[in-house]
């Protein structure tokens, strides 16, 4: 229950209840399993008085046509391993809920493990190995609950992040490859936040947060970021979040904001119909980086950015995807969107010998070695993308989707792994890389994928 | 052709052949496909079988009911636990020599016989909804019975939570 554990719908007796008191909890008076980006599940499985279990299994195939030979994939969070079955995410946890006191924790297994903490530069930052430390949880916080307004949440530690509306659960999602814009922004925080519902429709939600998807901090200052959910209507549902932090190394002058706005509107429903339902979801970002010779608008070039003629460091993004339903076990999704992103500082780093951050892990005692064509991230450099795709989605049960898609992804640099791979000549990473060689960085990727998600 | 591109070839292809397969509406694959396709009428006549023991209008008395409260399951759905109307609750006063297991049997008797016109609804009966089949369960609260009336469907939980409430406000 998001307003709490022990809020306590209205019981009545002997008296008629107005139409519209039919529940009185927060997005309770409507059916939004159809949203993207959330549970189309109806109940929970596991639950009991005190802890509800969970569990969530992602399994993944995925085919490039640009079949690199180290079987290795550039750029995406939920994709990592190229025509392989790849168990991307094993989680298993739940909620704790005792009288006013709440927990919750999930397990990060699987690909996902080492494939999310690798985009953060915070570790880097001082001892204790936190991406070591922290990379096998992708949930854990705990706090307290008030029965006031409508529910109000206090929670501390690693909670998920829902920039660009796609879940981290892609058993939520409409796709299961989304956009750049949910791609490419964070999928977990390290803080505080103040879960307010004020109306039954309306939820408010700051934050106080180490940084923009990191375990530590950068720079002395924290990140601070809401959200806001709004859900007046059960076809209509809107997410906004916005985020101010310092998260550049020995740049403590260097400030990123970041806006992210979503719509999501169901504008037919019949379940007595062939088509049941038909949904849309929109979504727009902006945000920027200012200071130390860089800002939203500038016209520096990479290697002159100044404070006095500063480079272009923006996010501007978009998406937007459509979605038929035929009843509740088949659903058919067409969308898109695009990306630019001056500074390149949203950009997931490429990885192997184009990997322009480090690898710190190792794979049976094999080091790996120095990048020998890492990827520019430096300010001034242009980064210009956009995709497409669609997909069909047979969910037989509420517990079991299985997800057939085509992607399509282009940018304007060199980005995607082409047929050469990123690691060596021959894909393995125990083969040295001869002097010259260089990582096989190609301008656009199509794939098929198909996967397997299981929620209990 | 390349083995490379040779190779690439037949994923696609088998990509295309397993997307056209399983989108052939009609097609008996796609009925394979399916969830369990048992009708409210065919559970109604699985659950009458069971029936000759427990007379019609035992236990589905208005007299019996207490109250009324809505019937939630949580679920975590983004990064919100959400409750799901599920249907309503109502709390039953205890009869002499009923047990749980007979409260719920009956109801499950009542819900499955007035489903194939054995028996009449009642005003309001929040234990039938024409057309769907409810999760009927009974549990014992304290000194009275708890039984949640469960549908799947939003619209259908919405329904049998303002029956059951009408239907408890006519008790008085």
């Amino acid at each position: 229950m998001s307003a709490g554990p022990t809020a306590t719908p209205a019981a009545v007796s002997a008296a008629p209840a107005p139409a519209d008191d039919l529940a009185r909890e927060p997005f309770a008076f409507g059916d939004f399993s159809w949203l993207n980006g959330s549970n189309r599940q109806s109940k929970a499985l596991l639950d009991t008085p005190i802890f509800t279990g969970s569990l969530l299994l992602d399994v993944n195939y995925s085919a490039s046509r640009n079949m690199p030979i180290d079987n290795t994939v550039v750029g995406s969070t939920v994709l990592y391993r190229n025509s392989e079955l790849t168990v991307a995410f094993l989680g298993f946890g739940g909620d704790l809920h005792y009288e006013h006191a709440r927990g919750r924790f999930m397990t990060q297994l699987g690909v996902r493990s080492t494939g999310v903490p690798r985009n953060d530069f915070s570790t880097f930052h001082g001892q204790y190995d936190l991406q070591t430390a922290l990379r096998y949880v992708s949930e854990a916080n705990g706090g307290y609950h008030w029965d006031l307004l409508h529910g109000v949440n206090l929670d501390a530690g690693i909670f998920m992040s829902y920039v660009g509306l796609f879940s981290f659960a892609n058993f939520e999602n409409w796709m299961y490859m989304p956009s750049y814009t949910s791609d490419n922004t964070p999928w977990f925080f390290n803080g505080v936040r103040l879960q307010m519902y004020l109306t039954e429709t309306l939820k408010i939600e700051p934050w106080i947060i180490n940084g923009w998807q990191t375990y530590g901090k950068f720079n002395e200052m924290p990140g601070f970021g809401s959200q806001v959910l709004f859900r007046p209507a059960d076809w209509l549902s809107v997410l906004s979040n916005w985020y101010v932090g310092w998260d550049a190394q020995d740049q403590p002058g260097l400030f990123r904001w970041h806006t992210d706005t979503s719509g999501t509107v169901s504008y037919y429903h019949n379940p007595k119909t062939f088509i049941t339902r038909i949904a849309s979801s929109y979504t727009i970002d902006v945000g920027g980086e200012q200071g130390d010779g860089v800002a939203f608008t500038g016209s520096g070039t990479e290697g002159h950015c100044t404070t006095a003629n500063p480079c272009a460091a923006r996010f501007v993004s978009g998406m937007m995807y459509h979605r038929v339903w035929f009843g509740d076990t088949f659903a058919v999704t067409v969308g898109g969107g695009f990306m630019s992103n001056p500074s390149r500082y949203l950009v997931l780093p490429p990885t192997g010998n184009a990997s322009p951050v480090p690898q710190p892990l190792s794979t049976q005692g094999v080091q790996y070695v120095t990048a020998s064509s890492p990827y520019d991230l430096n300010p001034g450099t242009n980064f210009n993308a956009w995709d497409y795709s669609f997909g069909l989605q047979y969910m037989p049960v509420e517990q079991f989707t299985f997800d057939l898609e085509w992607n399509h992804r282009q940018a304007d640099v060199p980005y995607f792994a082409g047929h050469g791979g990123v690691t060596s000549p021959d894909g393995y990473i125990t083969t040295p890389t001869p002097g010259g060689w260089r990582a096989d960085l190609v301008k656009s990727d199509d794939r098929v994928v198909a996967a397997w998600l299981v929620r209990f | 052709m390349s083995p490379t591109e040779r190779c690439s070839s037949c994923a696609w292809t088998l990509a295309a052949a397993l997307a056209a397969s399983a989108s052939l509406p009609g097609c008996s694959i796609v009925d394979a496909l399916l969830p369990d396709a048992r009708t409210p009428t065919t559970r109604a006549q699985e659950v009458v079988a069971w029936c000759a023991e427990f007379p019609e209008d035992s236990v589905a008395r208005r007299s019996l009911v207490e109250t009324v409260e809505p019937a939630y399951s949580y679920v975590h759905a983004a990064m919100l636990r959400e409750p799901r109307l599920r249907g309503a609750r109502l709390r039953l006063r205890p009869a002499p020599g009923l047990s749980r297991e007979a409260l719920e049997r009956g109801l499950q008797c009542h819900q499955a016989r007035v489903l194939l016109g054995m028996a009449a609804a009642r005003d309001e009966d929040p234990y039938f909804l024409p057309g769907v089949w409810l999760d009927i369960e009974a549990d014992s609260e304290g000194a009275a019975f708890e039984v949640a009336v469960r549908a799947t469907a939003y619209a259908d939980a919405q329904e049998v939570l303002q029956r059951a409430r009408r239907f408890v406000a006519r008790v008085q």
